[in-house]
C-alpha cells in the first residue's frame, strides 16, 4: 500500500458519514399560525395535529381535544402530516386544510369532524393543501400543489363547482377573499382574480411577477400584500390588478405583514426586517432592520409601537415600529425554529415553534415566556 | 466545519449548477438531471478510468496470486510473496480505491443535489433558498417544474424501479470480476444480482428525480465500461487500451495461467520482457 496516500483515504472514510448526514431530508412539518378566539387558542403541535388549549393564568394552557385523536380508532386512518395554513374558526366550527388528508370541518367543542364522517377526502383532491382554506360566501376555497382550485360548500363539505378550476402551476398560498373576487396566485408567479359568484376570471389579464408566488394577504383600502421568492413585494390594486408598487428586498421574501394603518412589517430569508409606508408606493420607513442574518419566514406582529419577529434562531427581536431601532432579543433554546405567524390577542403575540412550544412575547417588558401546554396529544 | 465545505464547495455549485441547466433545457428539470448526470461523469471521467485501469490490472495478476496462494502454506509467507508480486508488476491493490473514494463525495453531493434542487414540501423549498446563488436568473427559476414524461419527479415511478434494476444489472454485468477464485467469483454473481434488487427497492422509496439520476449514471457506467473493457458478446474491442502490470522477476512469475487467462496479456508486454519471450511461454 502507497503509505502516502493512507491519511487521504484515511481522511475521506471518516468525512464520508458527515457528508452523508450533512444533507437531511426535508419532510412536510407545516406552519399553521396559532389562532386566538377569546381564551382559546389553535395551535398545530406537530405533523398537521391540531389542538385547542384554553389559557389559564398566562402560564399554562390546558389542551381540550387534539384531531386527530390518537386514542380514537376512527382516527387512526388520518394522517394529516402537516398543516400550513391558519385554521378559520367560524361560529361553532373549525376549518382546517392538511398536507396530505384533505379539509375538515371540526366541532369547535369537541375536535370531532362534522365533515368528513369517514375518514378523510384527500381522494377527492388531487395534490397536496401547502396553502389553507378562504371562507366566504359559505364556500370554502383552497388550492393544491398540482394547480388545482377547490371551492367546497362548508355546511356539508359537498363541491360548489362542478370541476375544480385548472392552474399551469401549484398553488401554494392561500387564496384571499376580498370584496366580489377571490385572488389566487400560483407558483409561476401569477395572480389571478377569480369572481366569487361563478369562478369567471375578474381581471383582462392575470398580473404576472417574476418569481414563485408562495403567499398573499390581503390589506386595507383593497389592496393585495403579494411577496415573490425572488426578492420583490409588490402592492396590488385588487380592483384591476395594477402595481402600486414595487419593493426590492434584499432577500426571498416568503412571509406575512404585520399591518398598522399604512404601515407594513416584513422580514426576509437573509434576516432583514422592513418597514414600509404603503399610503402611496412603498417609502422604507428606516434602514432594514437585522436579525443577525437569520431567515425570517414566520410573519411579523406589532402590538402598539413594538414591532415582533421571530426568526429561525429561534430568537424573538423587539423593534421599535417608528425607528426600526432594536429593542431586545430573546433567544429561545432547545425549541427547533419558528416559521409559524406570530398572532397577537389580548396584548401578546404568541410564538408557536416547529417542536409544538408555544411562548408569549410581551411588548411591555420585552421578555419572552412559554405557555406550557398541558394534555395536548402529539 | 467539514459538512460546511461540503456544501460550499460541491453542494452548492451543483444546485446552482442543475437549476442553471434546468433554465437552460426549457425548464425541464428531467432533462436538466440527465445533462447534469452526464456531464459530472465526463468530468470525472480521468478518475474513473483510472479505478477502471487499476482493476483490470489486478485482474490480471489473479493468476499469478493463485500459484502463490497454492504453492506457500504459510500465510505469512504467502502475504510477503502477494506483496512482491504487486511491487514487481507495479499494481497498487489500493490503487482503485483512492479514485473510487474521491468520486464518493461527488456521487453524495450529486445525489443531494438533485433531491434539494426538487423540493417535496415547503420546507424543502425554504430550504433552497441557502443554497442558490444570489443570480436572478436562477432565482426566477424555482420552484422548478416537477413532471417529465408525465412523471412527477418528486414521487416513485414504478416505471423507474424496473429501469434502476435493469441498468444496475447492466452495469455489475459489463463491470470486470478481479477475482478467477470460482468461490468469490460466484459471491459476486451473487452480488450483481442483489445489488439491483437492492437498489431496486431504495427506488421504491426515492423520488424519481433521483431513480432518474441513478438510471443515467449507470447508463453512463455502462458505456464507459464498454469503452474499457470492451464487450466480447457484441464484438467491441475496447476503446482505451489499458496498461498491462509490469512482468515481475523471473524467479516469481508464476505458471502460465496469467497469460492464458486475460485477453490484454496476451497481446501486450511488460517493461524488460520481449514479446518474443512472452511467445515462448505460451503453451
Amino acid at each position: 500500500m502507497n503509505l502516502r496516500r493512507a491519511p487521504l483515504i484515511g481522511a475521506l472514510l471518516l468525512c464520508l458519514p458527515l457528508f452523508a448526514a450533512c444533507v437531511s431530508v426535508t419532510n412536510p412539518d407545516g406552519w399553521a399560525a396559532p389562532v386566538i378566539d377569546g381564551q382559546d387558542v389553535y395551535v398545530s403541535t406537530s405533523k398537521g395535529h391540531i389542538s385547542a388549549v384554553t389559557l389559564q393564568d398566562g402560564n399554562s394552557a390546558t389542551a381540550r381535544w387534539t384531531f386527530p385523536d390518537k386514542d380514537r380508532d376512527a382516527d387512526n386512518k388520518i394522517d394529516p402530516e402537516a398543516m400550513y395554513g391558519d385554521p378559520v374558526i367560524d361560529d361553532d366550527r373549525v376549518y382546517l386544510a392538511t398536507f396530505s388528508a384533505g379539509v375538515f370541518a371540526l366541532n369547535k367543542e369537541d375536535g370531532r369532524p362534522i365533515w368528513p364522517t369517514d375518514g378523510t377526502n384527500a381522494g377527492q383532491i388531487k395534490g397536496n393543501l401547502a396553502g389553507g382554506v378562504a371562507l366566504a360566501n359559505g364556500i370554502l376555497y383552497f388550492g393544491t400543489t398540482e394547480g388545482r382550485l377547490y371551492a367546497w360548500n362548508a355546511s356539508d363539505g359537498t363541491p360548489a363547482w362542478p370541476e375544480p378550476k385548472h392552474f399551469d402551476r401549484g398553488i401554494w398560498a392561500t387564496p384571499v377573499a376580498l370584496g366580489e373576487n377571490l385572488y389566487v396566485a400560483t407558483m409561476s408567479g401569477e395572480l389571478h382574480a377569480l369572481s366569487l359568484a361563478d369562478g369567471s376570471p375578474a381581471w383582462i389579464d392575470p398580473f404576472v411577477a417574476t418569481g414563485a408566488i408562495a403567499g398573499l394577504v390581503a390589506l386595507d383600502g383593497g389592496r393585495l400584500f403579494v411577496p415573490s421568492i425572488n426578492r420583490h413585494v409588490y402592492i396590488l390594486n385588487a380592483e384591476d390588478g395594477t402595481v402600486l408598487a414595487d419593493y426590492r428586498a434584499r432577500d426571498w421574501v416568503w412571509t406575512e405583514p404585520a399591518v398598522d394603518g399604512s404601515r407594513v412589517f416584513f422580514g426576509d430569508f437573509g434576516g432583514h426586517v422592513y418597514g414600509l409606508d404603503i399610503t402611496s408606493g412603498a417609502a422604507p420607513l428606516w434602514d432594514p432592520a437585522s436579525v443577525n442574518g437569520e431567515r425570517v419566514k414566520a410573519g411579523a406582529a406589532i402590538v402598539g409601537d413594538v414591532l415582533i419577529v421571530a426568526d429561525r434562531g429561534p430568537v424573538v427581536t423587539f423593534i421599535n415600529a417608528t425607528t426600526g431601532e432594536v429593542l431586545n432579543r430573546v433567544p429561545i433554546e432547545d425549541a427547533g425554529t419558528v416559521r409559524s405567524n406570530v398572532h397577537v390577542g389580548d396584548g401578546f403575540a404568541y410564538v408557536l415553534t416547529t417542536k409544538g412550544r408555544l411562548f408569549r412575547a410581551n411588548p411591555q417588558n420585552y421578555s419572552v415566556a412559554e405557555i406550557e401546554l398541558i394534555g395536548v396529544k402529539k | 466545519m467539514i459538512g460546511e465545505i461540503f456544501t460550499l464547495l460541491l453542494l452548492n455549485p451543483m444546485v446552482n449548477l442543475l437549476v442553471l441547466l434546468n433554465n437552460v433545457l426549457f425548464d425541464s428539470f428531467g432533462l436538466a438531471i440527465i445533462a447534469f448526470t452526464i456531464l459530472i461523469r465526463l468530468v470525472t471521467f480521468p478518475l474513473t478510468l483510472r479505478q477502471l485501469h487499476v482493476t483490470r490490472s489486478m485482474q490480471g495478476i489473479q493468476p499469478r496470486i493463485q500459484e502463490i496462494n497454492k504453492k506457500y502454506s504459510d500465510p505469512k509467507r504467502r502475504q510477503e510473496e502477494v506483496m512482491k508480486l504487486y511491487r514487481e508488476s507495479g499494481v497498487n491493490p489500493l490503487g482503485c480505491l483512492g479514485p473510487m473514494l474521491l468520486q464518493f463525495p461527488i456521487l453524495i453531493a450529486l445525489y443531494n443535489a438533485v433531491r434539494i434542487a426538487l423540493p417535496n414540501s415547503p420546507e424543502a423549498l425554504e430550504k433552497l433558498s441557502s443554497h442558490l446563488y444570489d443570480w436572478s436568473y436562477l432565482q426566477h427559476a424555482v420552484p422548478v417544474q416537477e413532471h417529465f414524461l408525465t412523471m412527477d419527479l418528486r414521487e416513485p415511478n414504478l416505471l423507474f424501479v424496473v429501469l434502476v434494476g435493469v441498468t444496475t444489472w447492466a452495469q455489475s454485468k459489463t463491470t470486470v470480476t478481479v477475482t478467477t477464485d470460482e468461490r468469490v467469483r460466484s459471491q459476486q454473481q451473487m452480488m450483481n444480482i442483489m445489488l439491483p434488487l437492492m437498489f431496486a427497492f431504495f427506488a421504491l422509496q426515492f423520488p424519481s428525480g433521483v431513480s432518474l439520476y441513478w438510471v443515467v449514471n449507470s447508463i453512463v457506467g455502462v458505456a464507459f465500461n464498454i469503452l474499457t473493457y470492451g464487450f466480447p458478446a457484441l464484438r467491441i474491442e475496447p476503446l482505451f487500451k489499458v496498461r498491462a502490470p509490469r512482468a515481475p522477476a523471473a524467479e516469481t512469475q508464476p505458471t502460465t495461467a496469467a497469460l492464458t487467462s486475460d485477453r490484454e496479456l496476451r497481446t501486450t508486454h511488460g517493461s524488460g520482457r520481449s514479446k518474443r519471450q512472452n511467445r515462448r511461454r505460451r503453451p
